[in-house]
């Protein structure tokens, strides 16, 4: 299991006082969220601000799963998330677990059109 | 006959030629020839007058009449031969010389032929007048003796000739007719025939008007004879159909669930209005805009997304969540109408079988009762939408029946779902509400008898369709056909969002 925080946008410059000063505050800031994609076991954490739009983190997550953008619905307790809203709007506790699910298309039979 | 043997040649010529109906077809078939092979079978004319037998005889009934014979066979269609039989018969001067020779011989070749028929019978006649106080069982073994001495005349007749004679005593064929064997069906055909033919044949002088009313009369009564029997048949077939019409009505009806009436708002087609604007929704150049946005779930519609009801396209979970959400408010709007449903969307089963193939915890916090506003077991009937790789199908966990039901538009089974299922509800009852539910008692059934797509792409329509019958607590009153209209019908509700 990889713990690996990541910075979000708008923290470019990293010094130690500064580090040691946002993870003090950042249970009210930031927020670690825990990423689980469909069929995988690993979890990956990510760690961000908490007005922060999800979009960052959601191209973050497919960046490291490999996959182009777009790939996957993030869901959080079976709703969808939207790109546009942040943790805040989703009142998303510490530990919060999203799910990373693969898009569904159906038909019947014949070749399949999974874009992957 | 001697003349007959030298000329046959030609005589078989013109005889292929006179043979209208065949020369008109090779005439006009594409492949005719001149008459270079002369198939007929001219073997057995020459022999009539020598060697008369039923077979010939049949045959000889069986010929046309003799019409004045059309010219030898050119290359050429001429008008006169065109005309479909009716020139021959109009012009009977138009004939050569070895036409008319023949006729002559053909209708000496026939008489003969007849009267050997008859001459044989006049013999058989005077020998059974003399000798039949004698012999009169032996000759008759299979009928009855009876009295009238012309009576023996004609069943012997019967029973070697298989021929009818002109005979006086024809009510006395009737009681015959049981007791004969079973020549009686050509009894009256090829007799008739020959009596037709007597009386039809070309410069017959020895027919008079008298035999030939006897002919008639003869054959009237023979039809008539058949009436009666008909009749008794037909009124047989009346009687039976009336009965069978009886018995159908007095059947008690199949129970049936209520599919009597079609039930009329989820046909309802679309306006012209709303067609209008579905196409133009699906249309390229509202593609990547978003058309709708469903709020409460969190779901963008863009054109792409709604491109997937085009026909023939796979749904996506997009199309399939959102509709599953506006099925969910119109039982909210309108709660008497519609069963206490609960639709989980396109991703539950999967995490639900995600990691180890049974991961409650990874659903729990799905249906929490401040989540959804009730509790998952007091509905009557909760749809699972499955998706399984390319193919959508649909379990229902029936509440209200205390039933598991599997419903595939491919007609697959799965059991492992439904095993699945039951452990969840059992799981999710004891957490939510506390309560013991016994779901080993529980029916799991794999629907059969549903309609299924005739197709490879139209899976997702019917499981969508499948839910929204069911939560009008209706019947599955639809098939493929219907595909096409409800793909247009869903797109509506979808920009409209508002299913109705």
């Amino acid at each position: 299991m990889s713990t690996k925080p990541m910075r979000e946008s708008g923290s470019t410059s990293v010094k130690r006082e500064e580090k040691k000063a946002k993870v003090e505050s950042s249970a009210s800031t930031h927020v670690t969220l825990r990423f689980k994609g469909q069929d995988e076991e690993e979890i990956k954490v990510f760690r961000m601000r908490r007005n922060v739009e999800m979009r960052k983190i959601m191209k973050r997550y497919n960046e490291k799963r490999g996959v182009k953008w777009n790939t996957f619905v993030f869901l959080l307790d079976g709703k969808r998330i939207r790109e546009s809203q942040t943790p805040d709007e989703l009142e998303l506790m510490d530990g919060d677990l999203i799910d990373a699910m693969l898009r569904q298309n159906g038909g019947g039979y014949g070749p399949s059109s999974i874009t992957f | 006959m001697s003349a007959v043997a030298i000329n046959r040649k030609r005589s078989e010529e013109s005889l292929y030629s006179n043979q209208p109906s065949t020369a008109q077809f090779r005439r006009h078939s594409p492949y005719f020839q001149a008459p270079k092979k002369r198939r007929f079978p001219f073997g057995t004319m020459s022999q009539g007058p020598n060697k008369p037998s039923s077979s010939s005889v049949s045959r000889i009934s069986r010929y046309p009449d003799a019409k004045a014979p059309l010219r030898r066979a050119i290359h050429a269609p001429s008008r006169a031969n065109l005309i479909y039989g009716g020139s021959p018969k109009a012009k009977p001067n138009d004939c050569c010389e070895k036409g008319e020779f023949f006729t002559r011989e053909y209708d000496n070749a026939k008489r003969t032929a007849l009267d050997a028929f008859r001459f044989l019978n006049k013999d058989k006649d005077l020998i059974d007048l003399e000798e039949e106080e004698e012999d009169a069982v032996s000759q008759d073994s299979a009928i009855e003796v009876i009295d009238c001495d012309e009576e023996k005349l004609v069943k012997d007749d019967y029973n070697n000739k298989k021929k009818v004679e002109v005979v006086d005593c024809d009510d006395d064929d009737d009681d015959e007719e049981n007791i004969q064997t079973p020549s009686d069906v050509n009894k009256f055909g090829v007799g008739d025939t020959s009596t037709m033919l007597d009386s039809l044949s070309l410069g017959r002088e020895e027919t008079t008007d008298a035999s030939s009313l006897e002919a008639y009369r003869k054959l009237m009564h023979s039809a008539e004879r058949r009436n009666s029997k008909l009749e008794a048949l037909g009124f047989e077939i009346l009687f039976n159909e009336k009965r069978l019409s009886q018995l159908r009505k007095s059947r008690p009806k199949p129970l049936e669930k209520p599919l009597k009436k079609v039930p009329h708002e989820p046909f309802i087609p679309l306006t012209k209005e709303e067609e209008a604007e579905v196409y133009c929704a699906f249309s390229g150049r509202n593609r990547r805009k978003v058309l709708v946005t469903h709020e409460s779930s969190n779901i963008d519609i863009t054109g792409e997304v709604l491109q997937c009801l085009t026909p023939s396209a796979w749904l996506n979970d997009e199309v399939i969540n959102v509709y599953l959400e506006l099925l969910k408010e119109r039982e909210t709007r309108d709660p008497k109408n519609y069963l206490k449903c609960h639709f989980f969307n396109t991703f539950f089963y999967k995490k639900l079988v995600s990691d180890s193939g049974y991961n409650f915890k990874a659903v729990r916090r799905w249906t929490t009762q401040r989540k959804l506003g009730y509790a998952l077991i007091d509905c009557d009937m909760i749809f699972v939408p499955i998706h399984r790789g390319v193919h959508w199908t649909l379990a229902v966990i029936n509440n209200r029946d205390r039933k598991f039901l599997y419903l595939d538009s491919l007609n697959g089974v799965d059991s492992k779902i439904l095993n699945v299922l039951s452990k969840y509800v059992g799981d999710e009852s004891k957490e939510k509400s506390g309560k013991d539910i016994d779901v080993s008692s529980w029916e799991m059934e794999f629907v059969e008898g549903i309609p299924q797509q005739q197709n490879g792409y139209d899976c997702g329509m019917f499981m969508l369709k499948y839910i929204d019958f069911f939560s009008r607590g209706l019947g599955l009153c639809f098939s493929q056909e219907h595909m096409p209209y409800f793909r247009l019908r869903t797109a509506k509700e979808i920009l409209k969002l508002r299913a109705n």
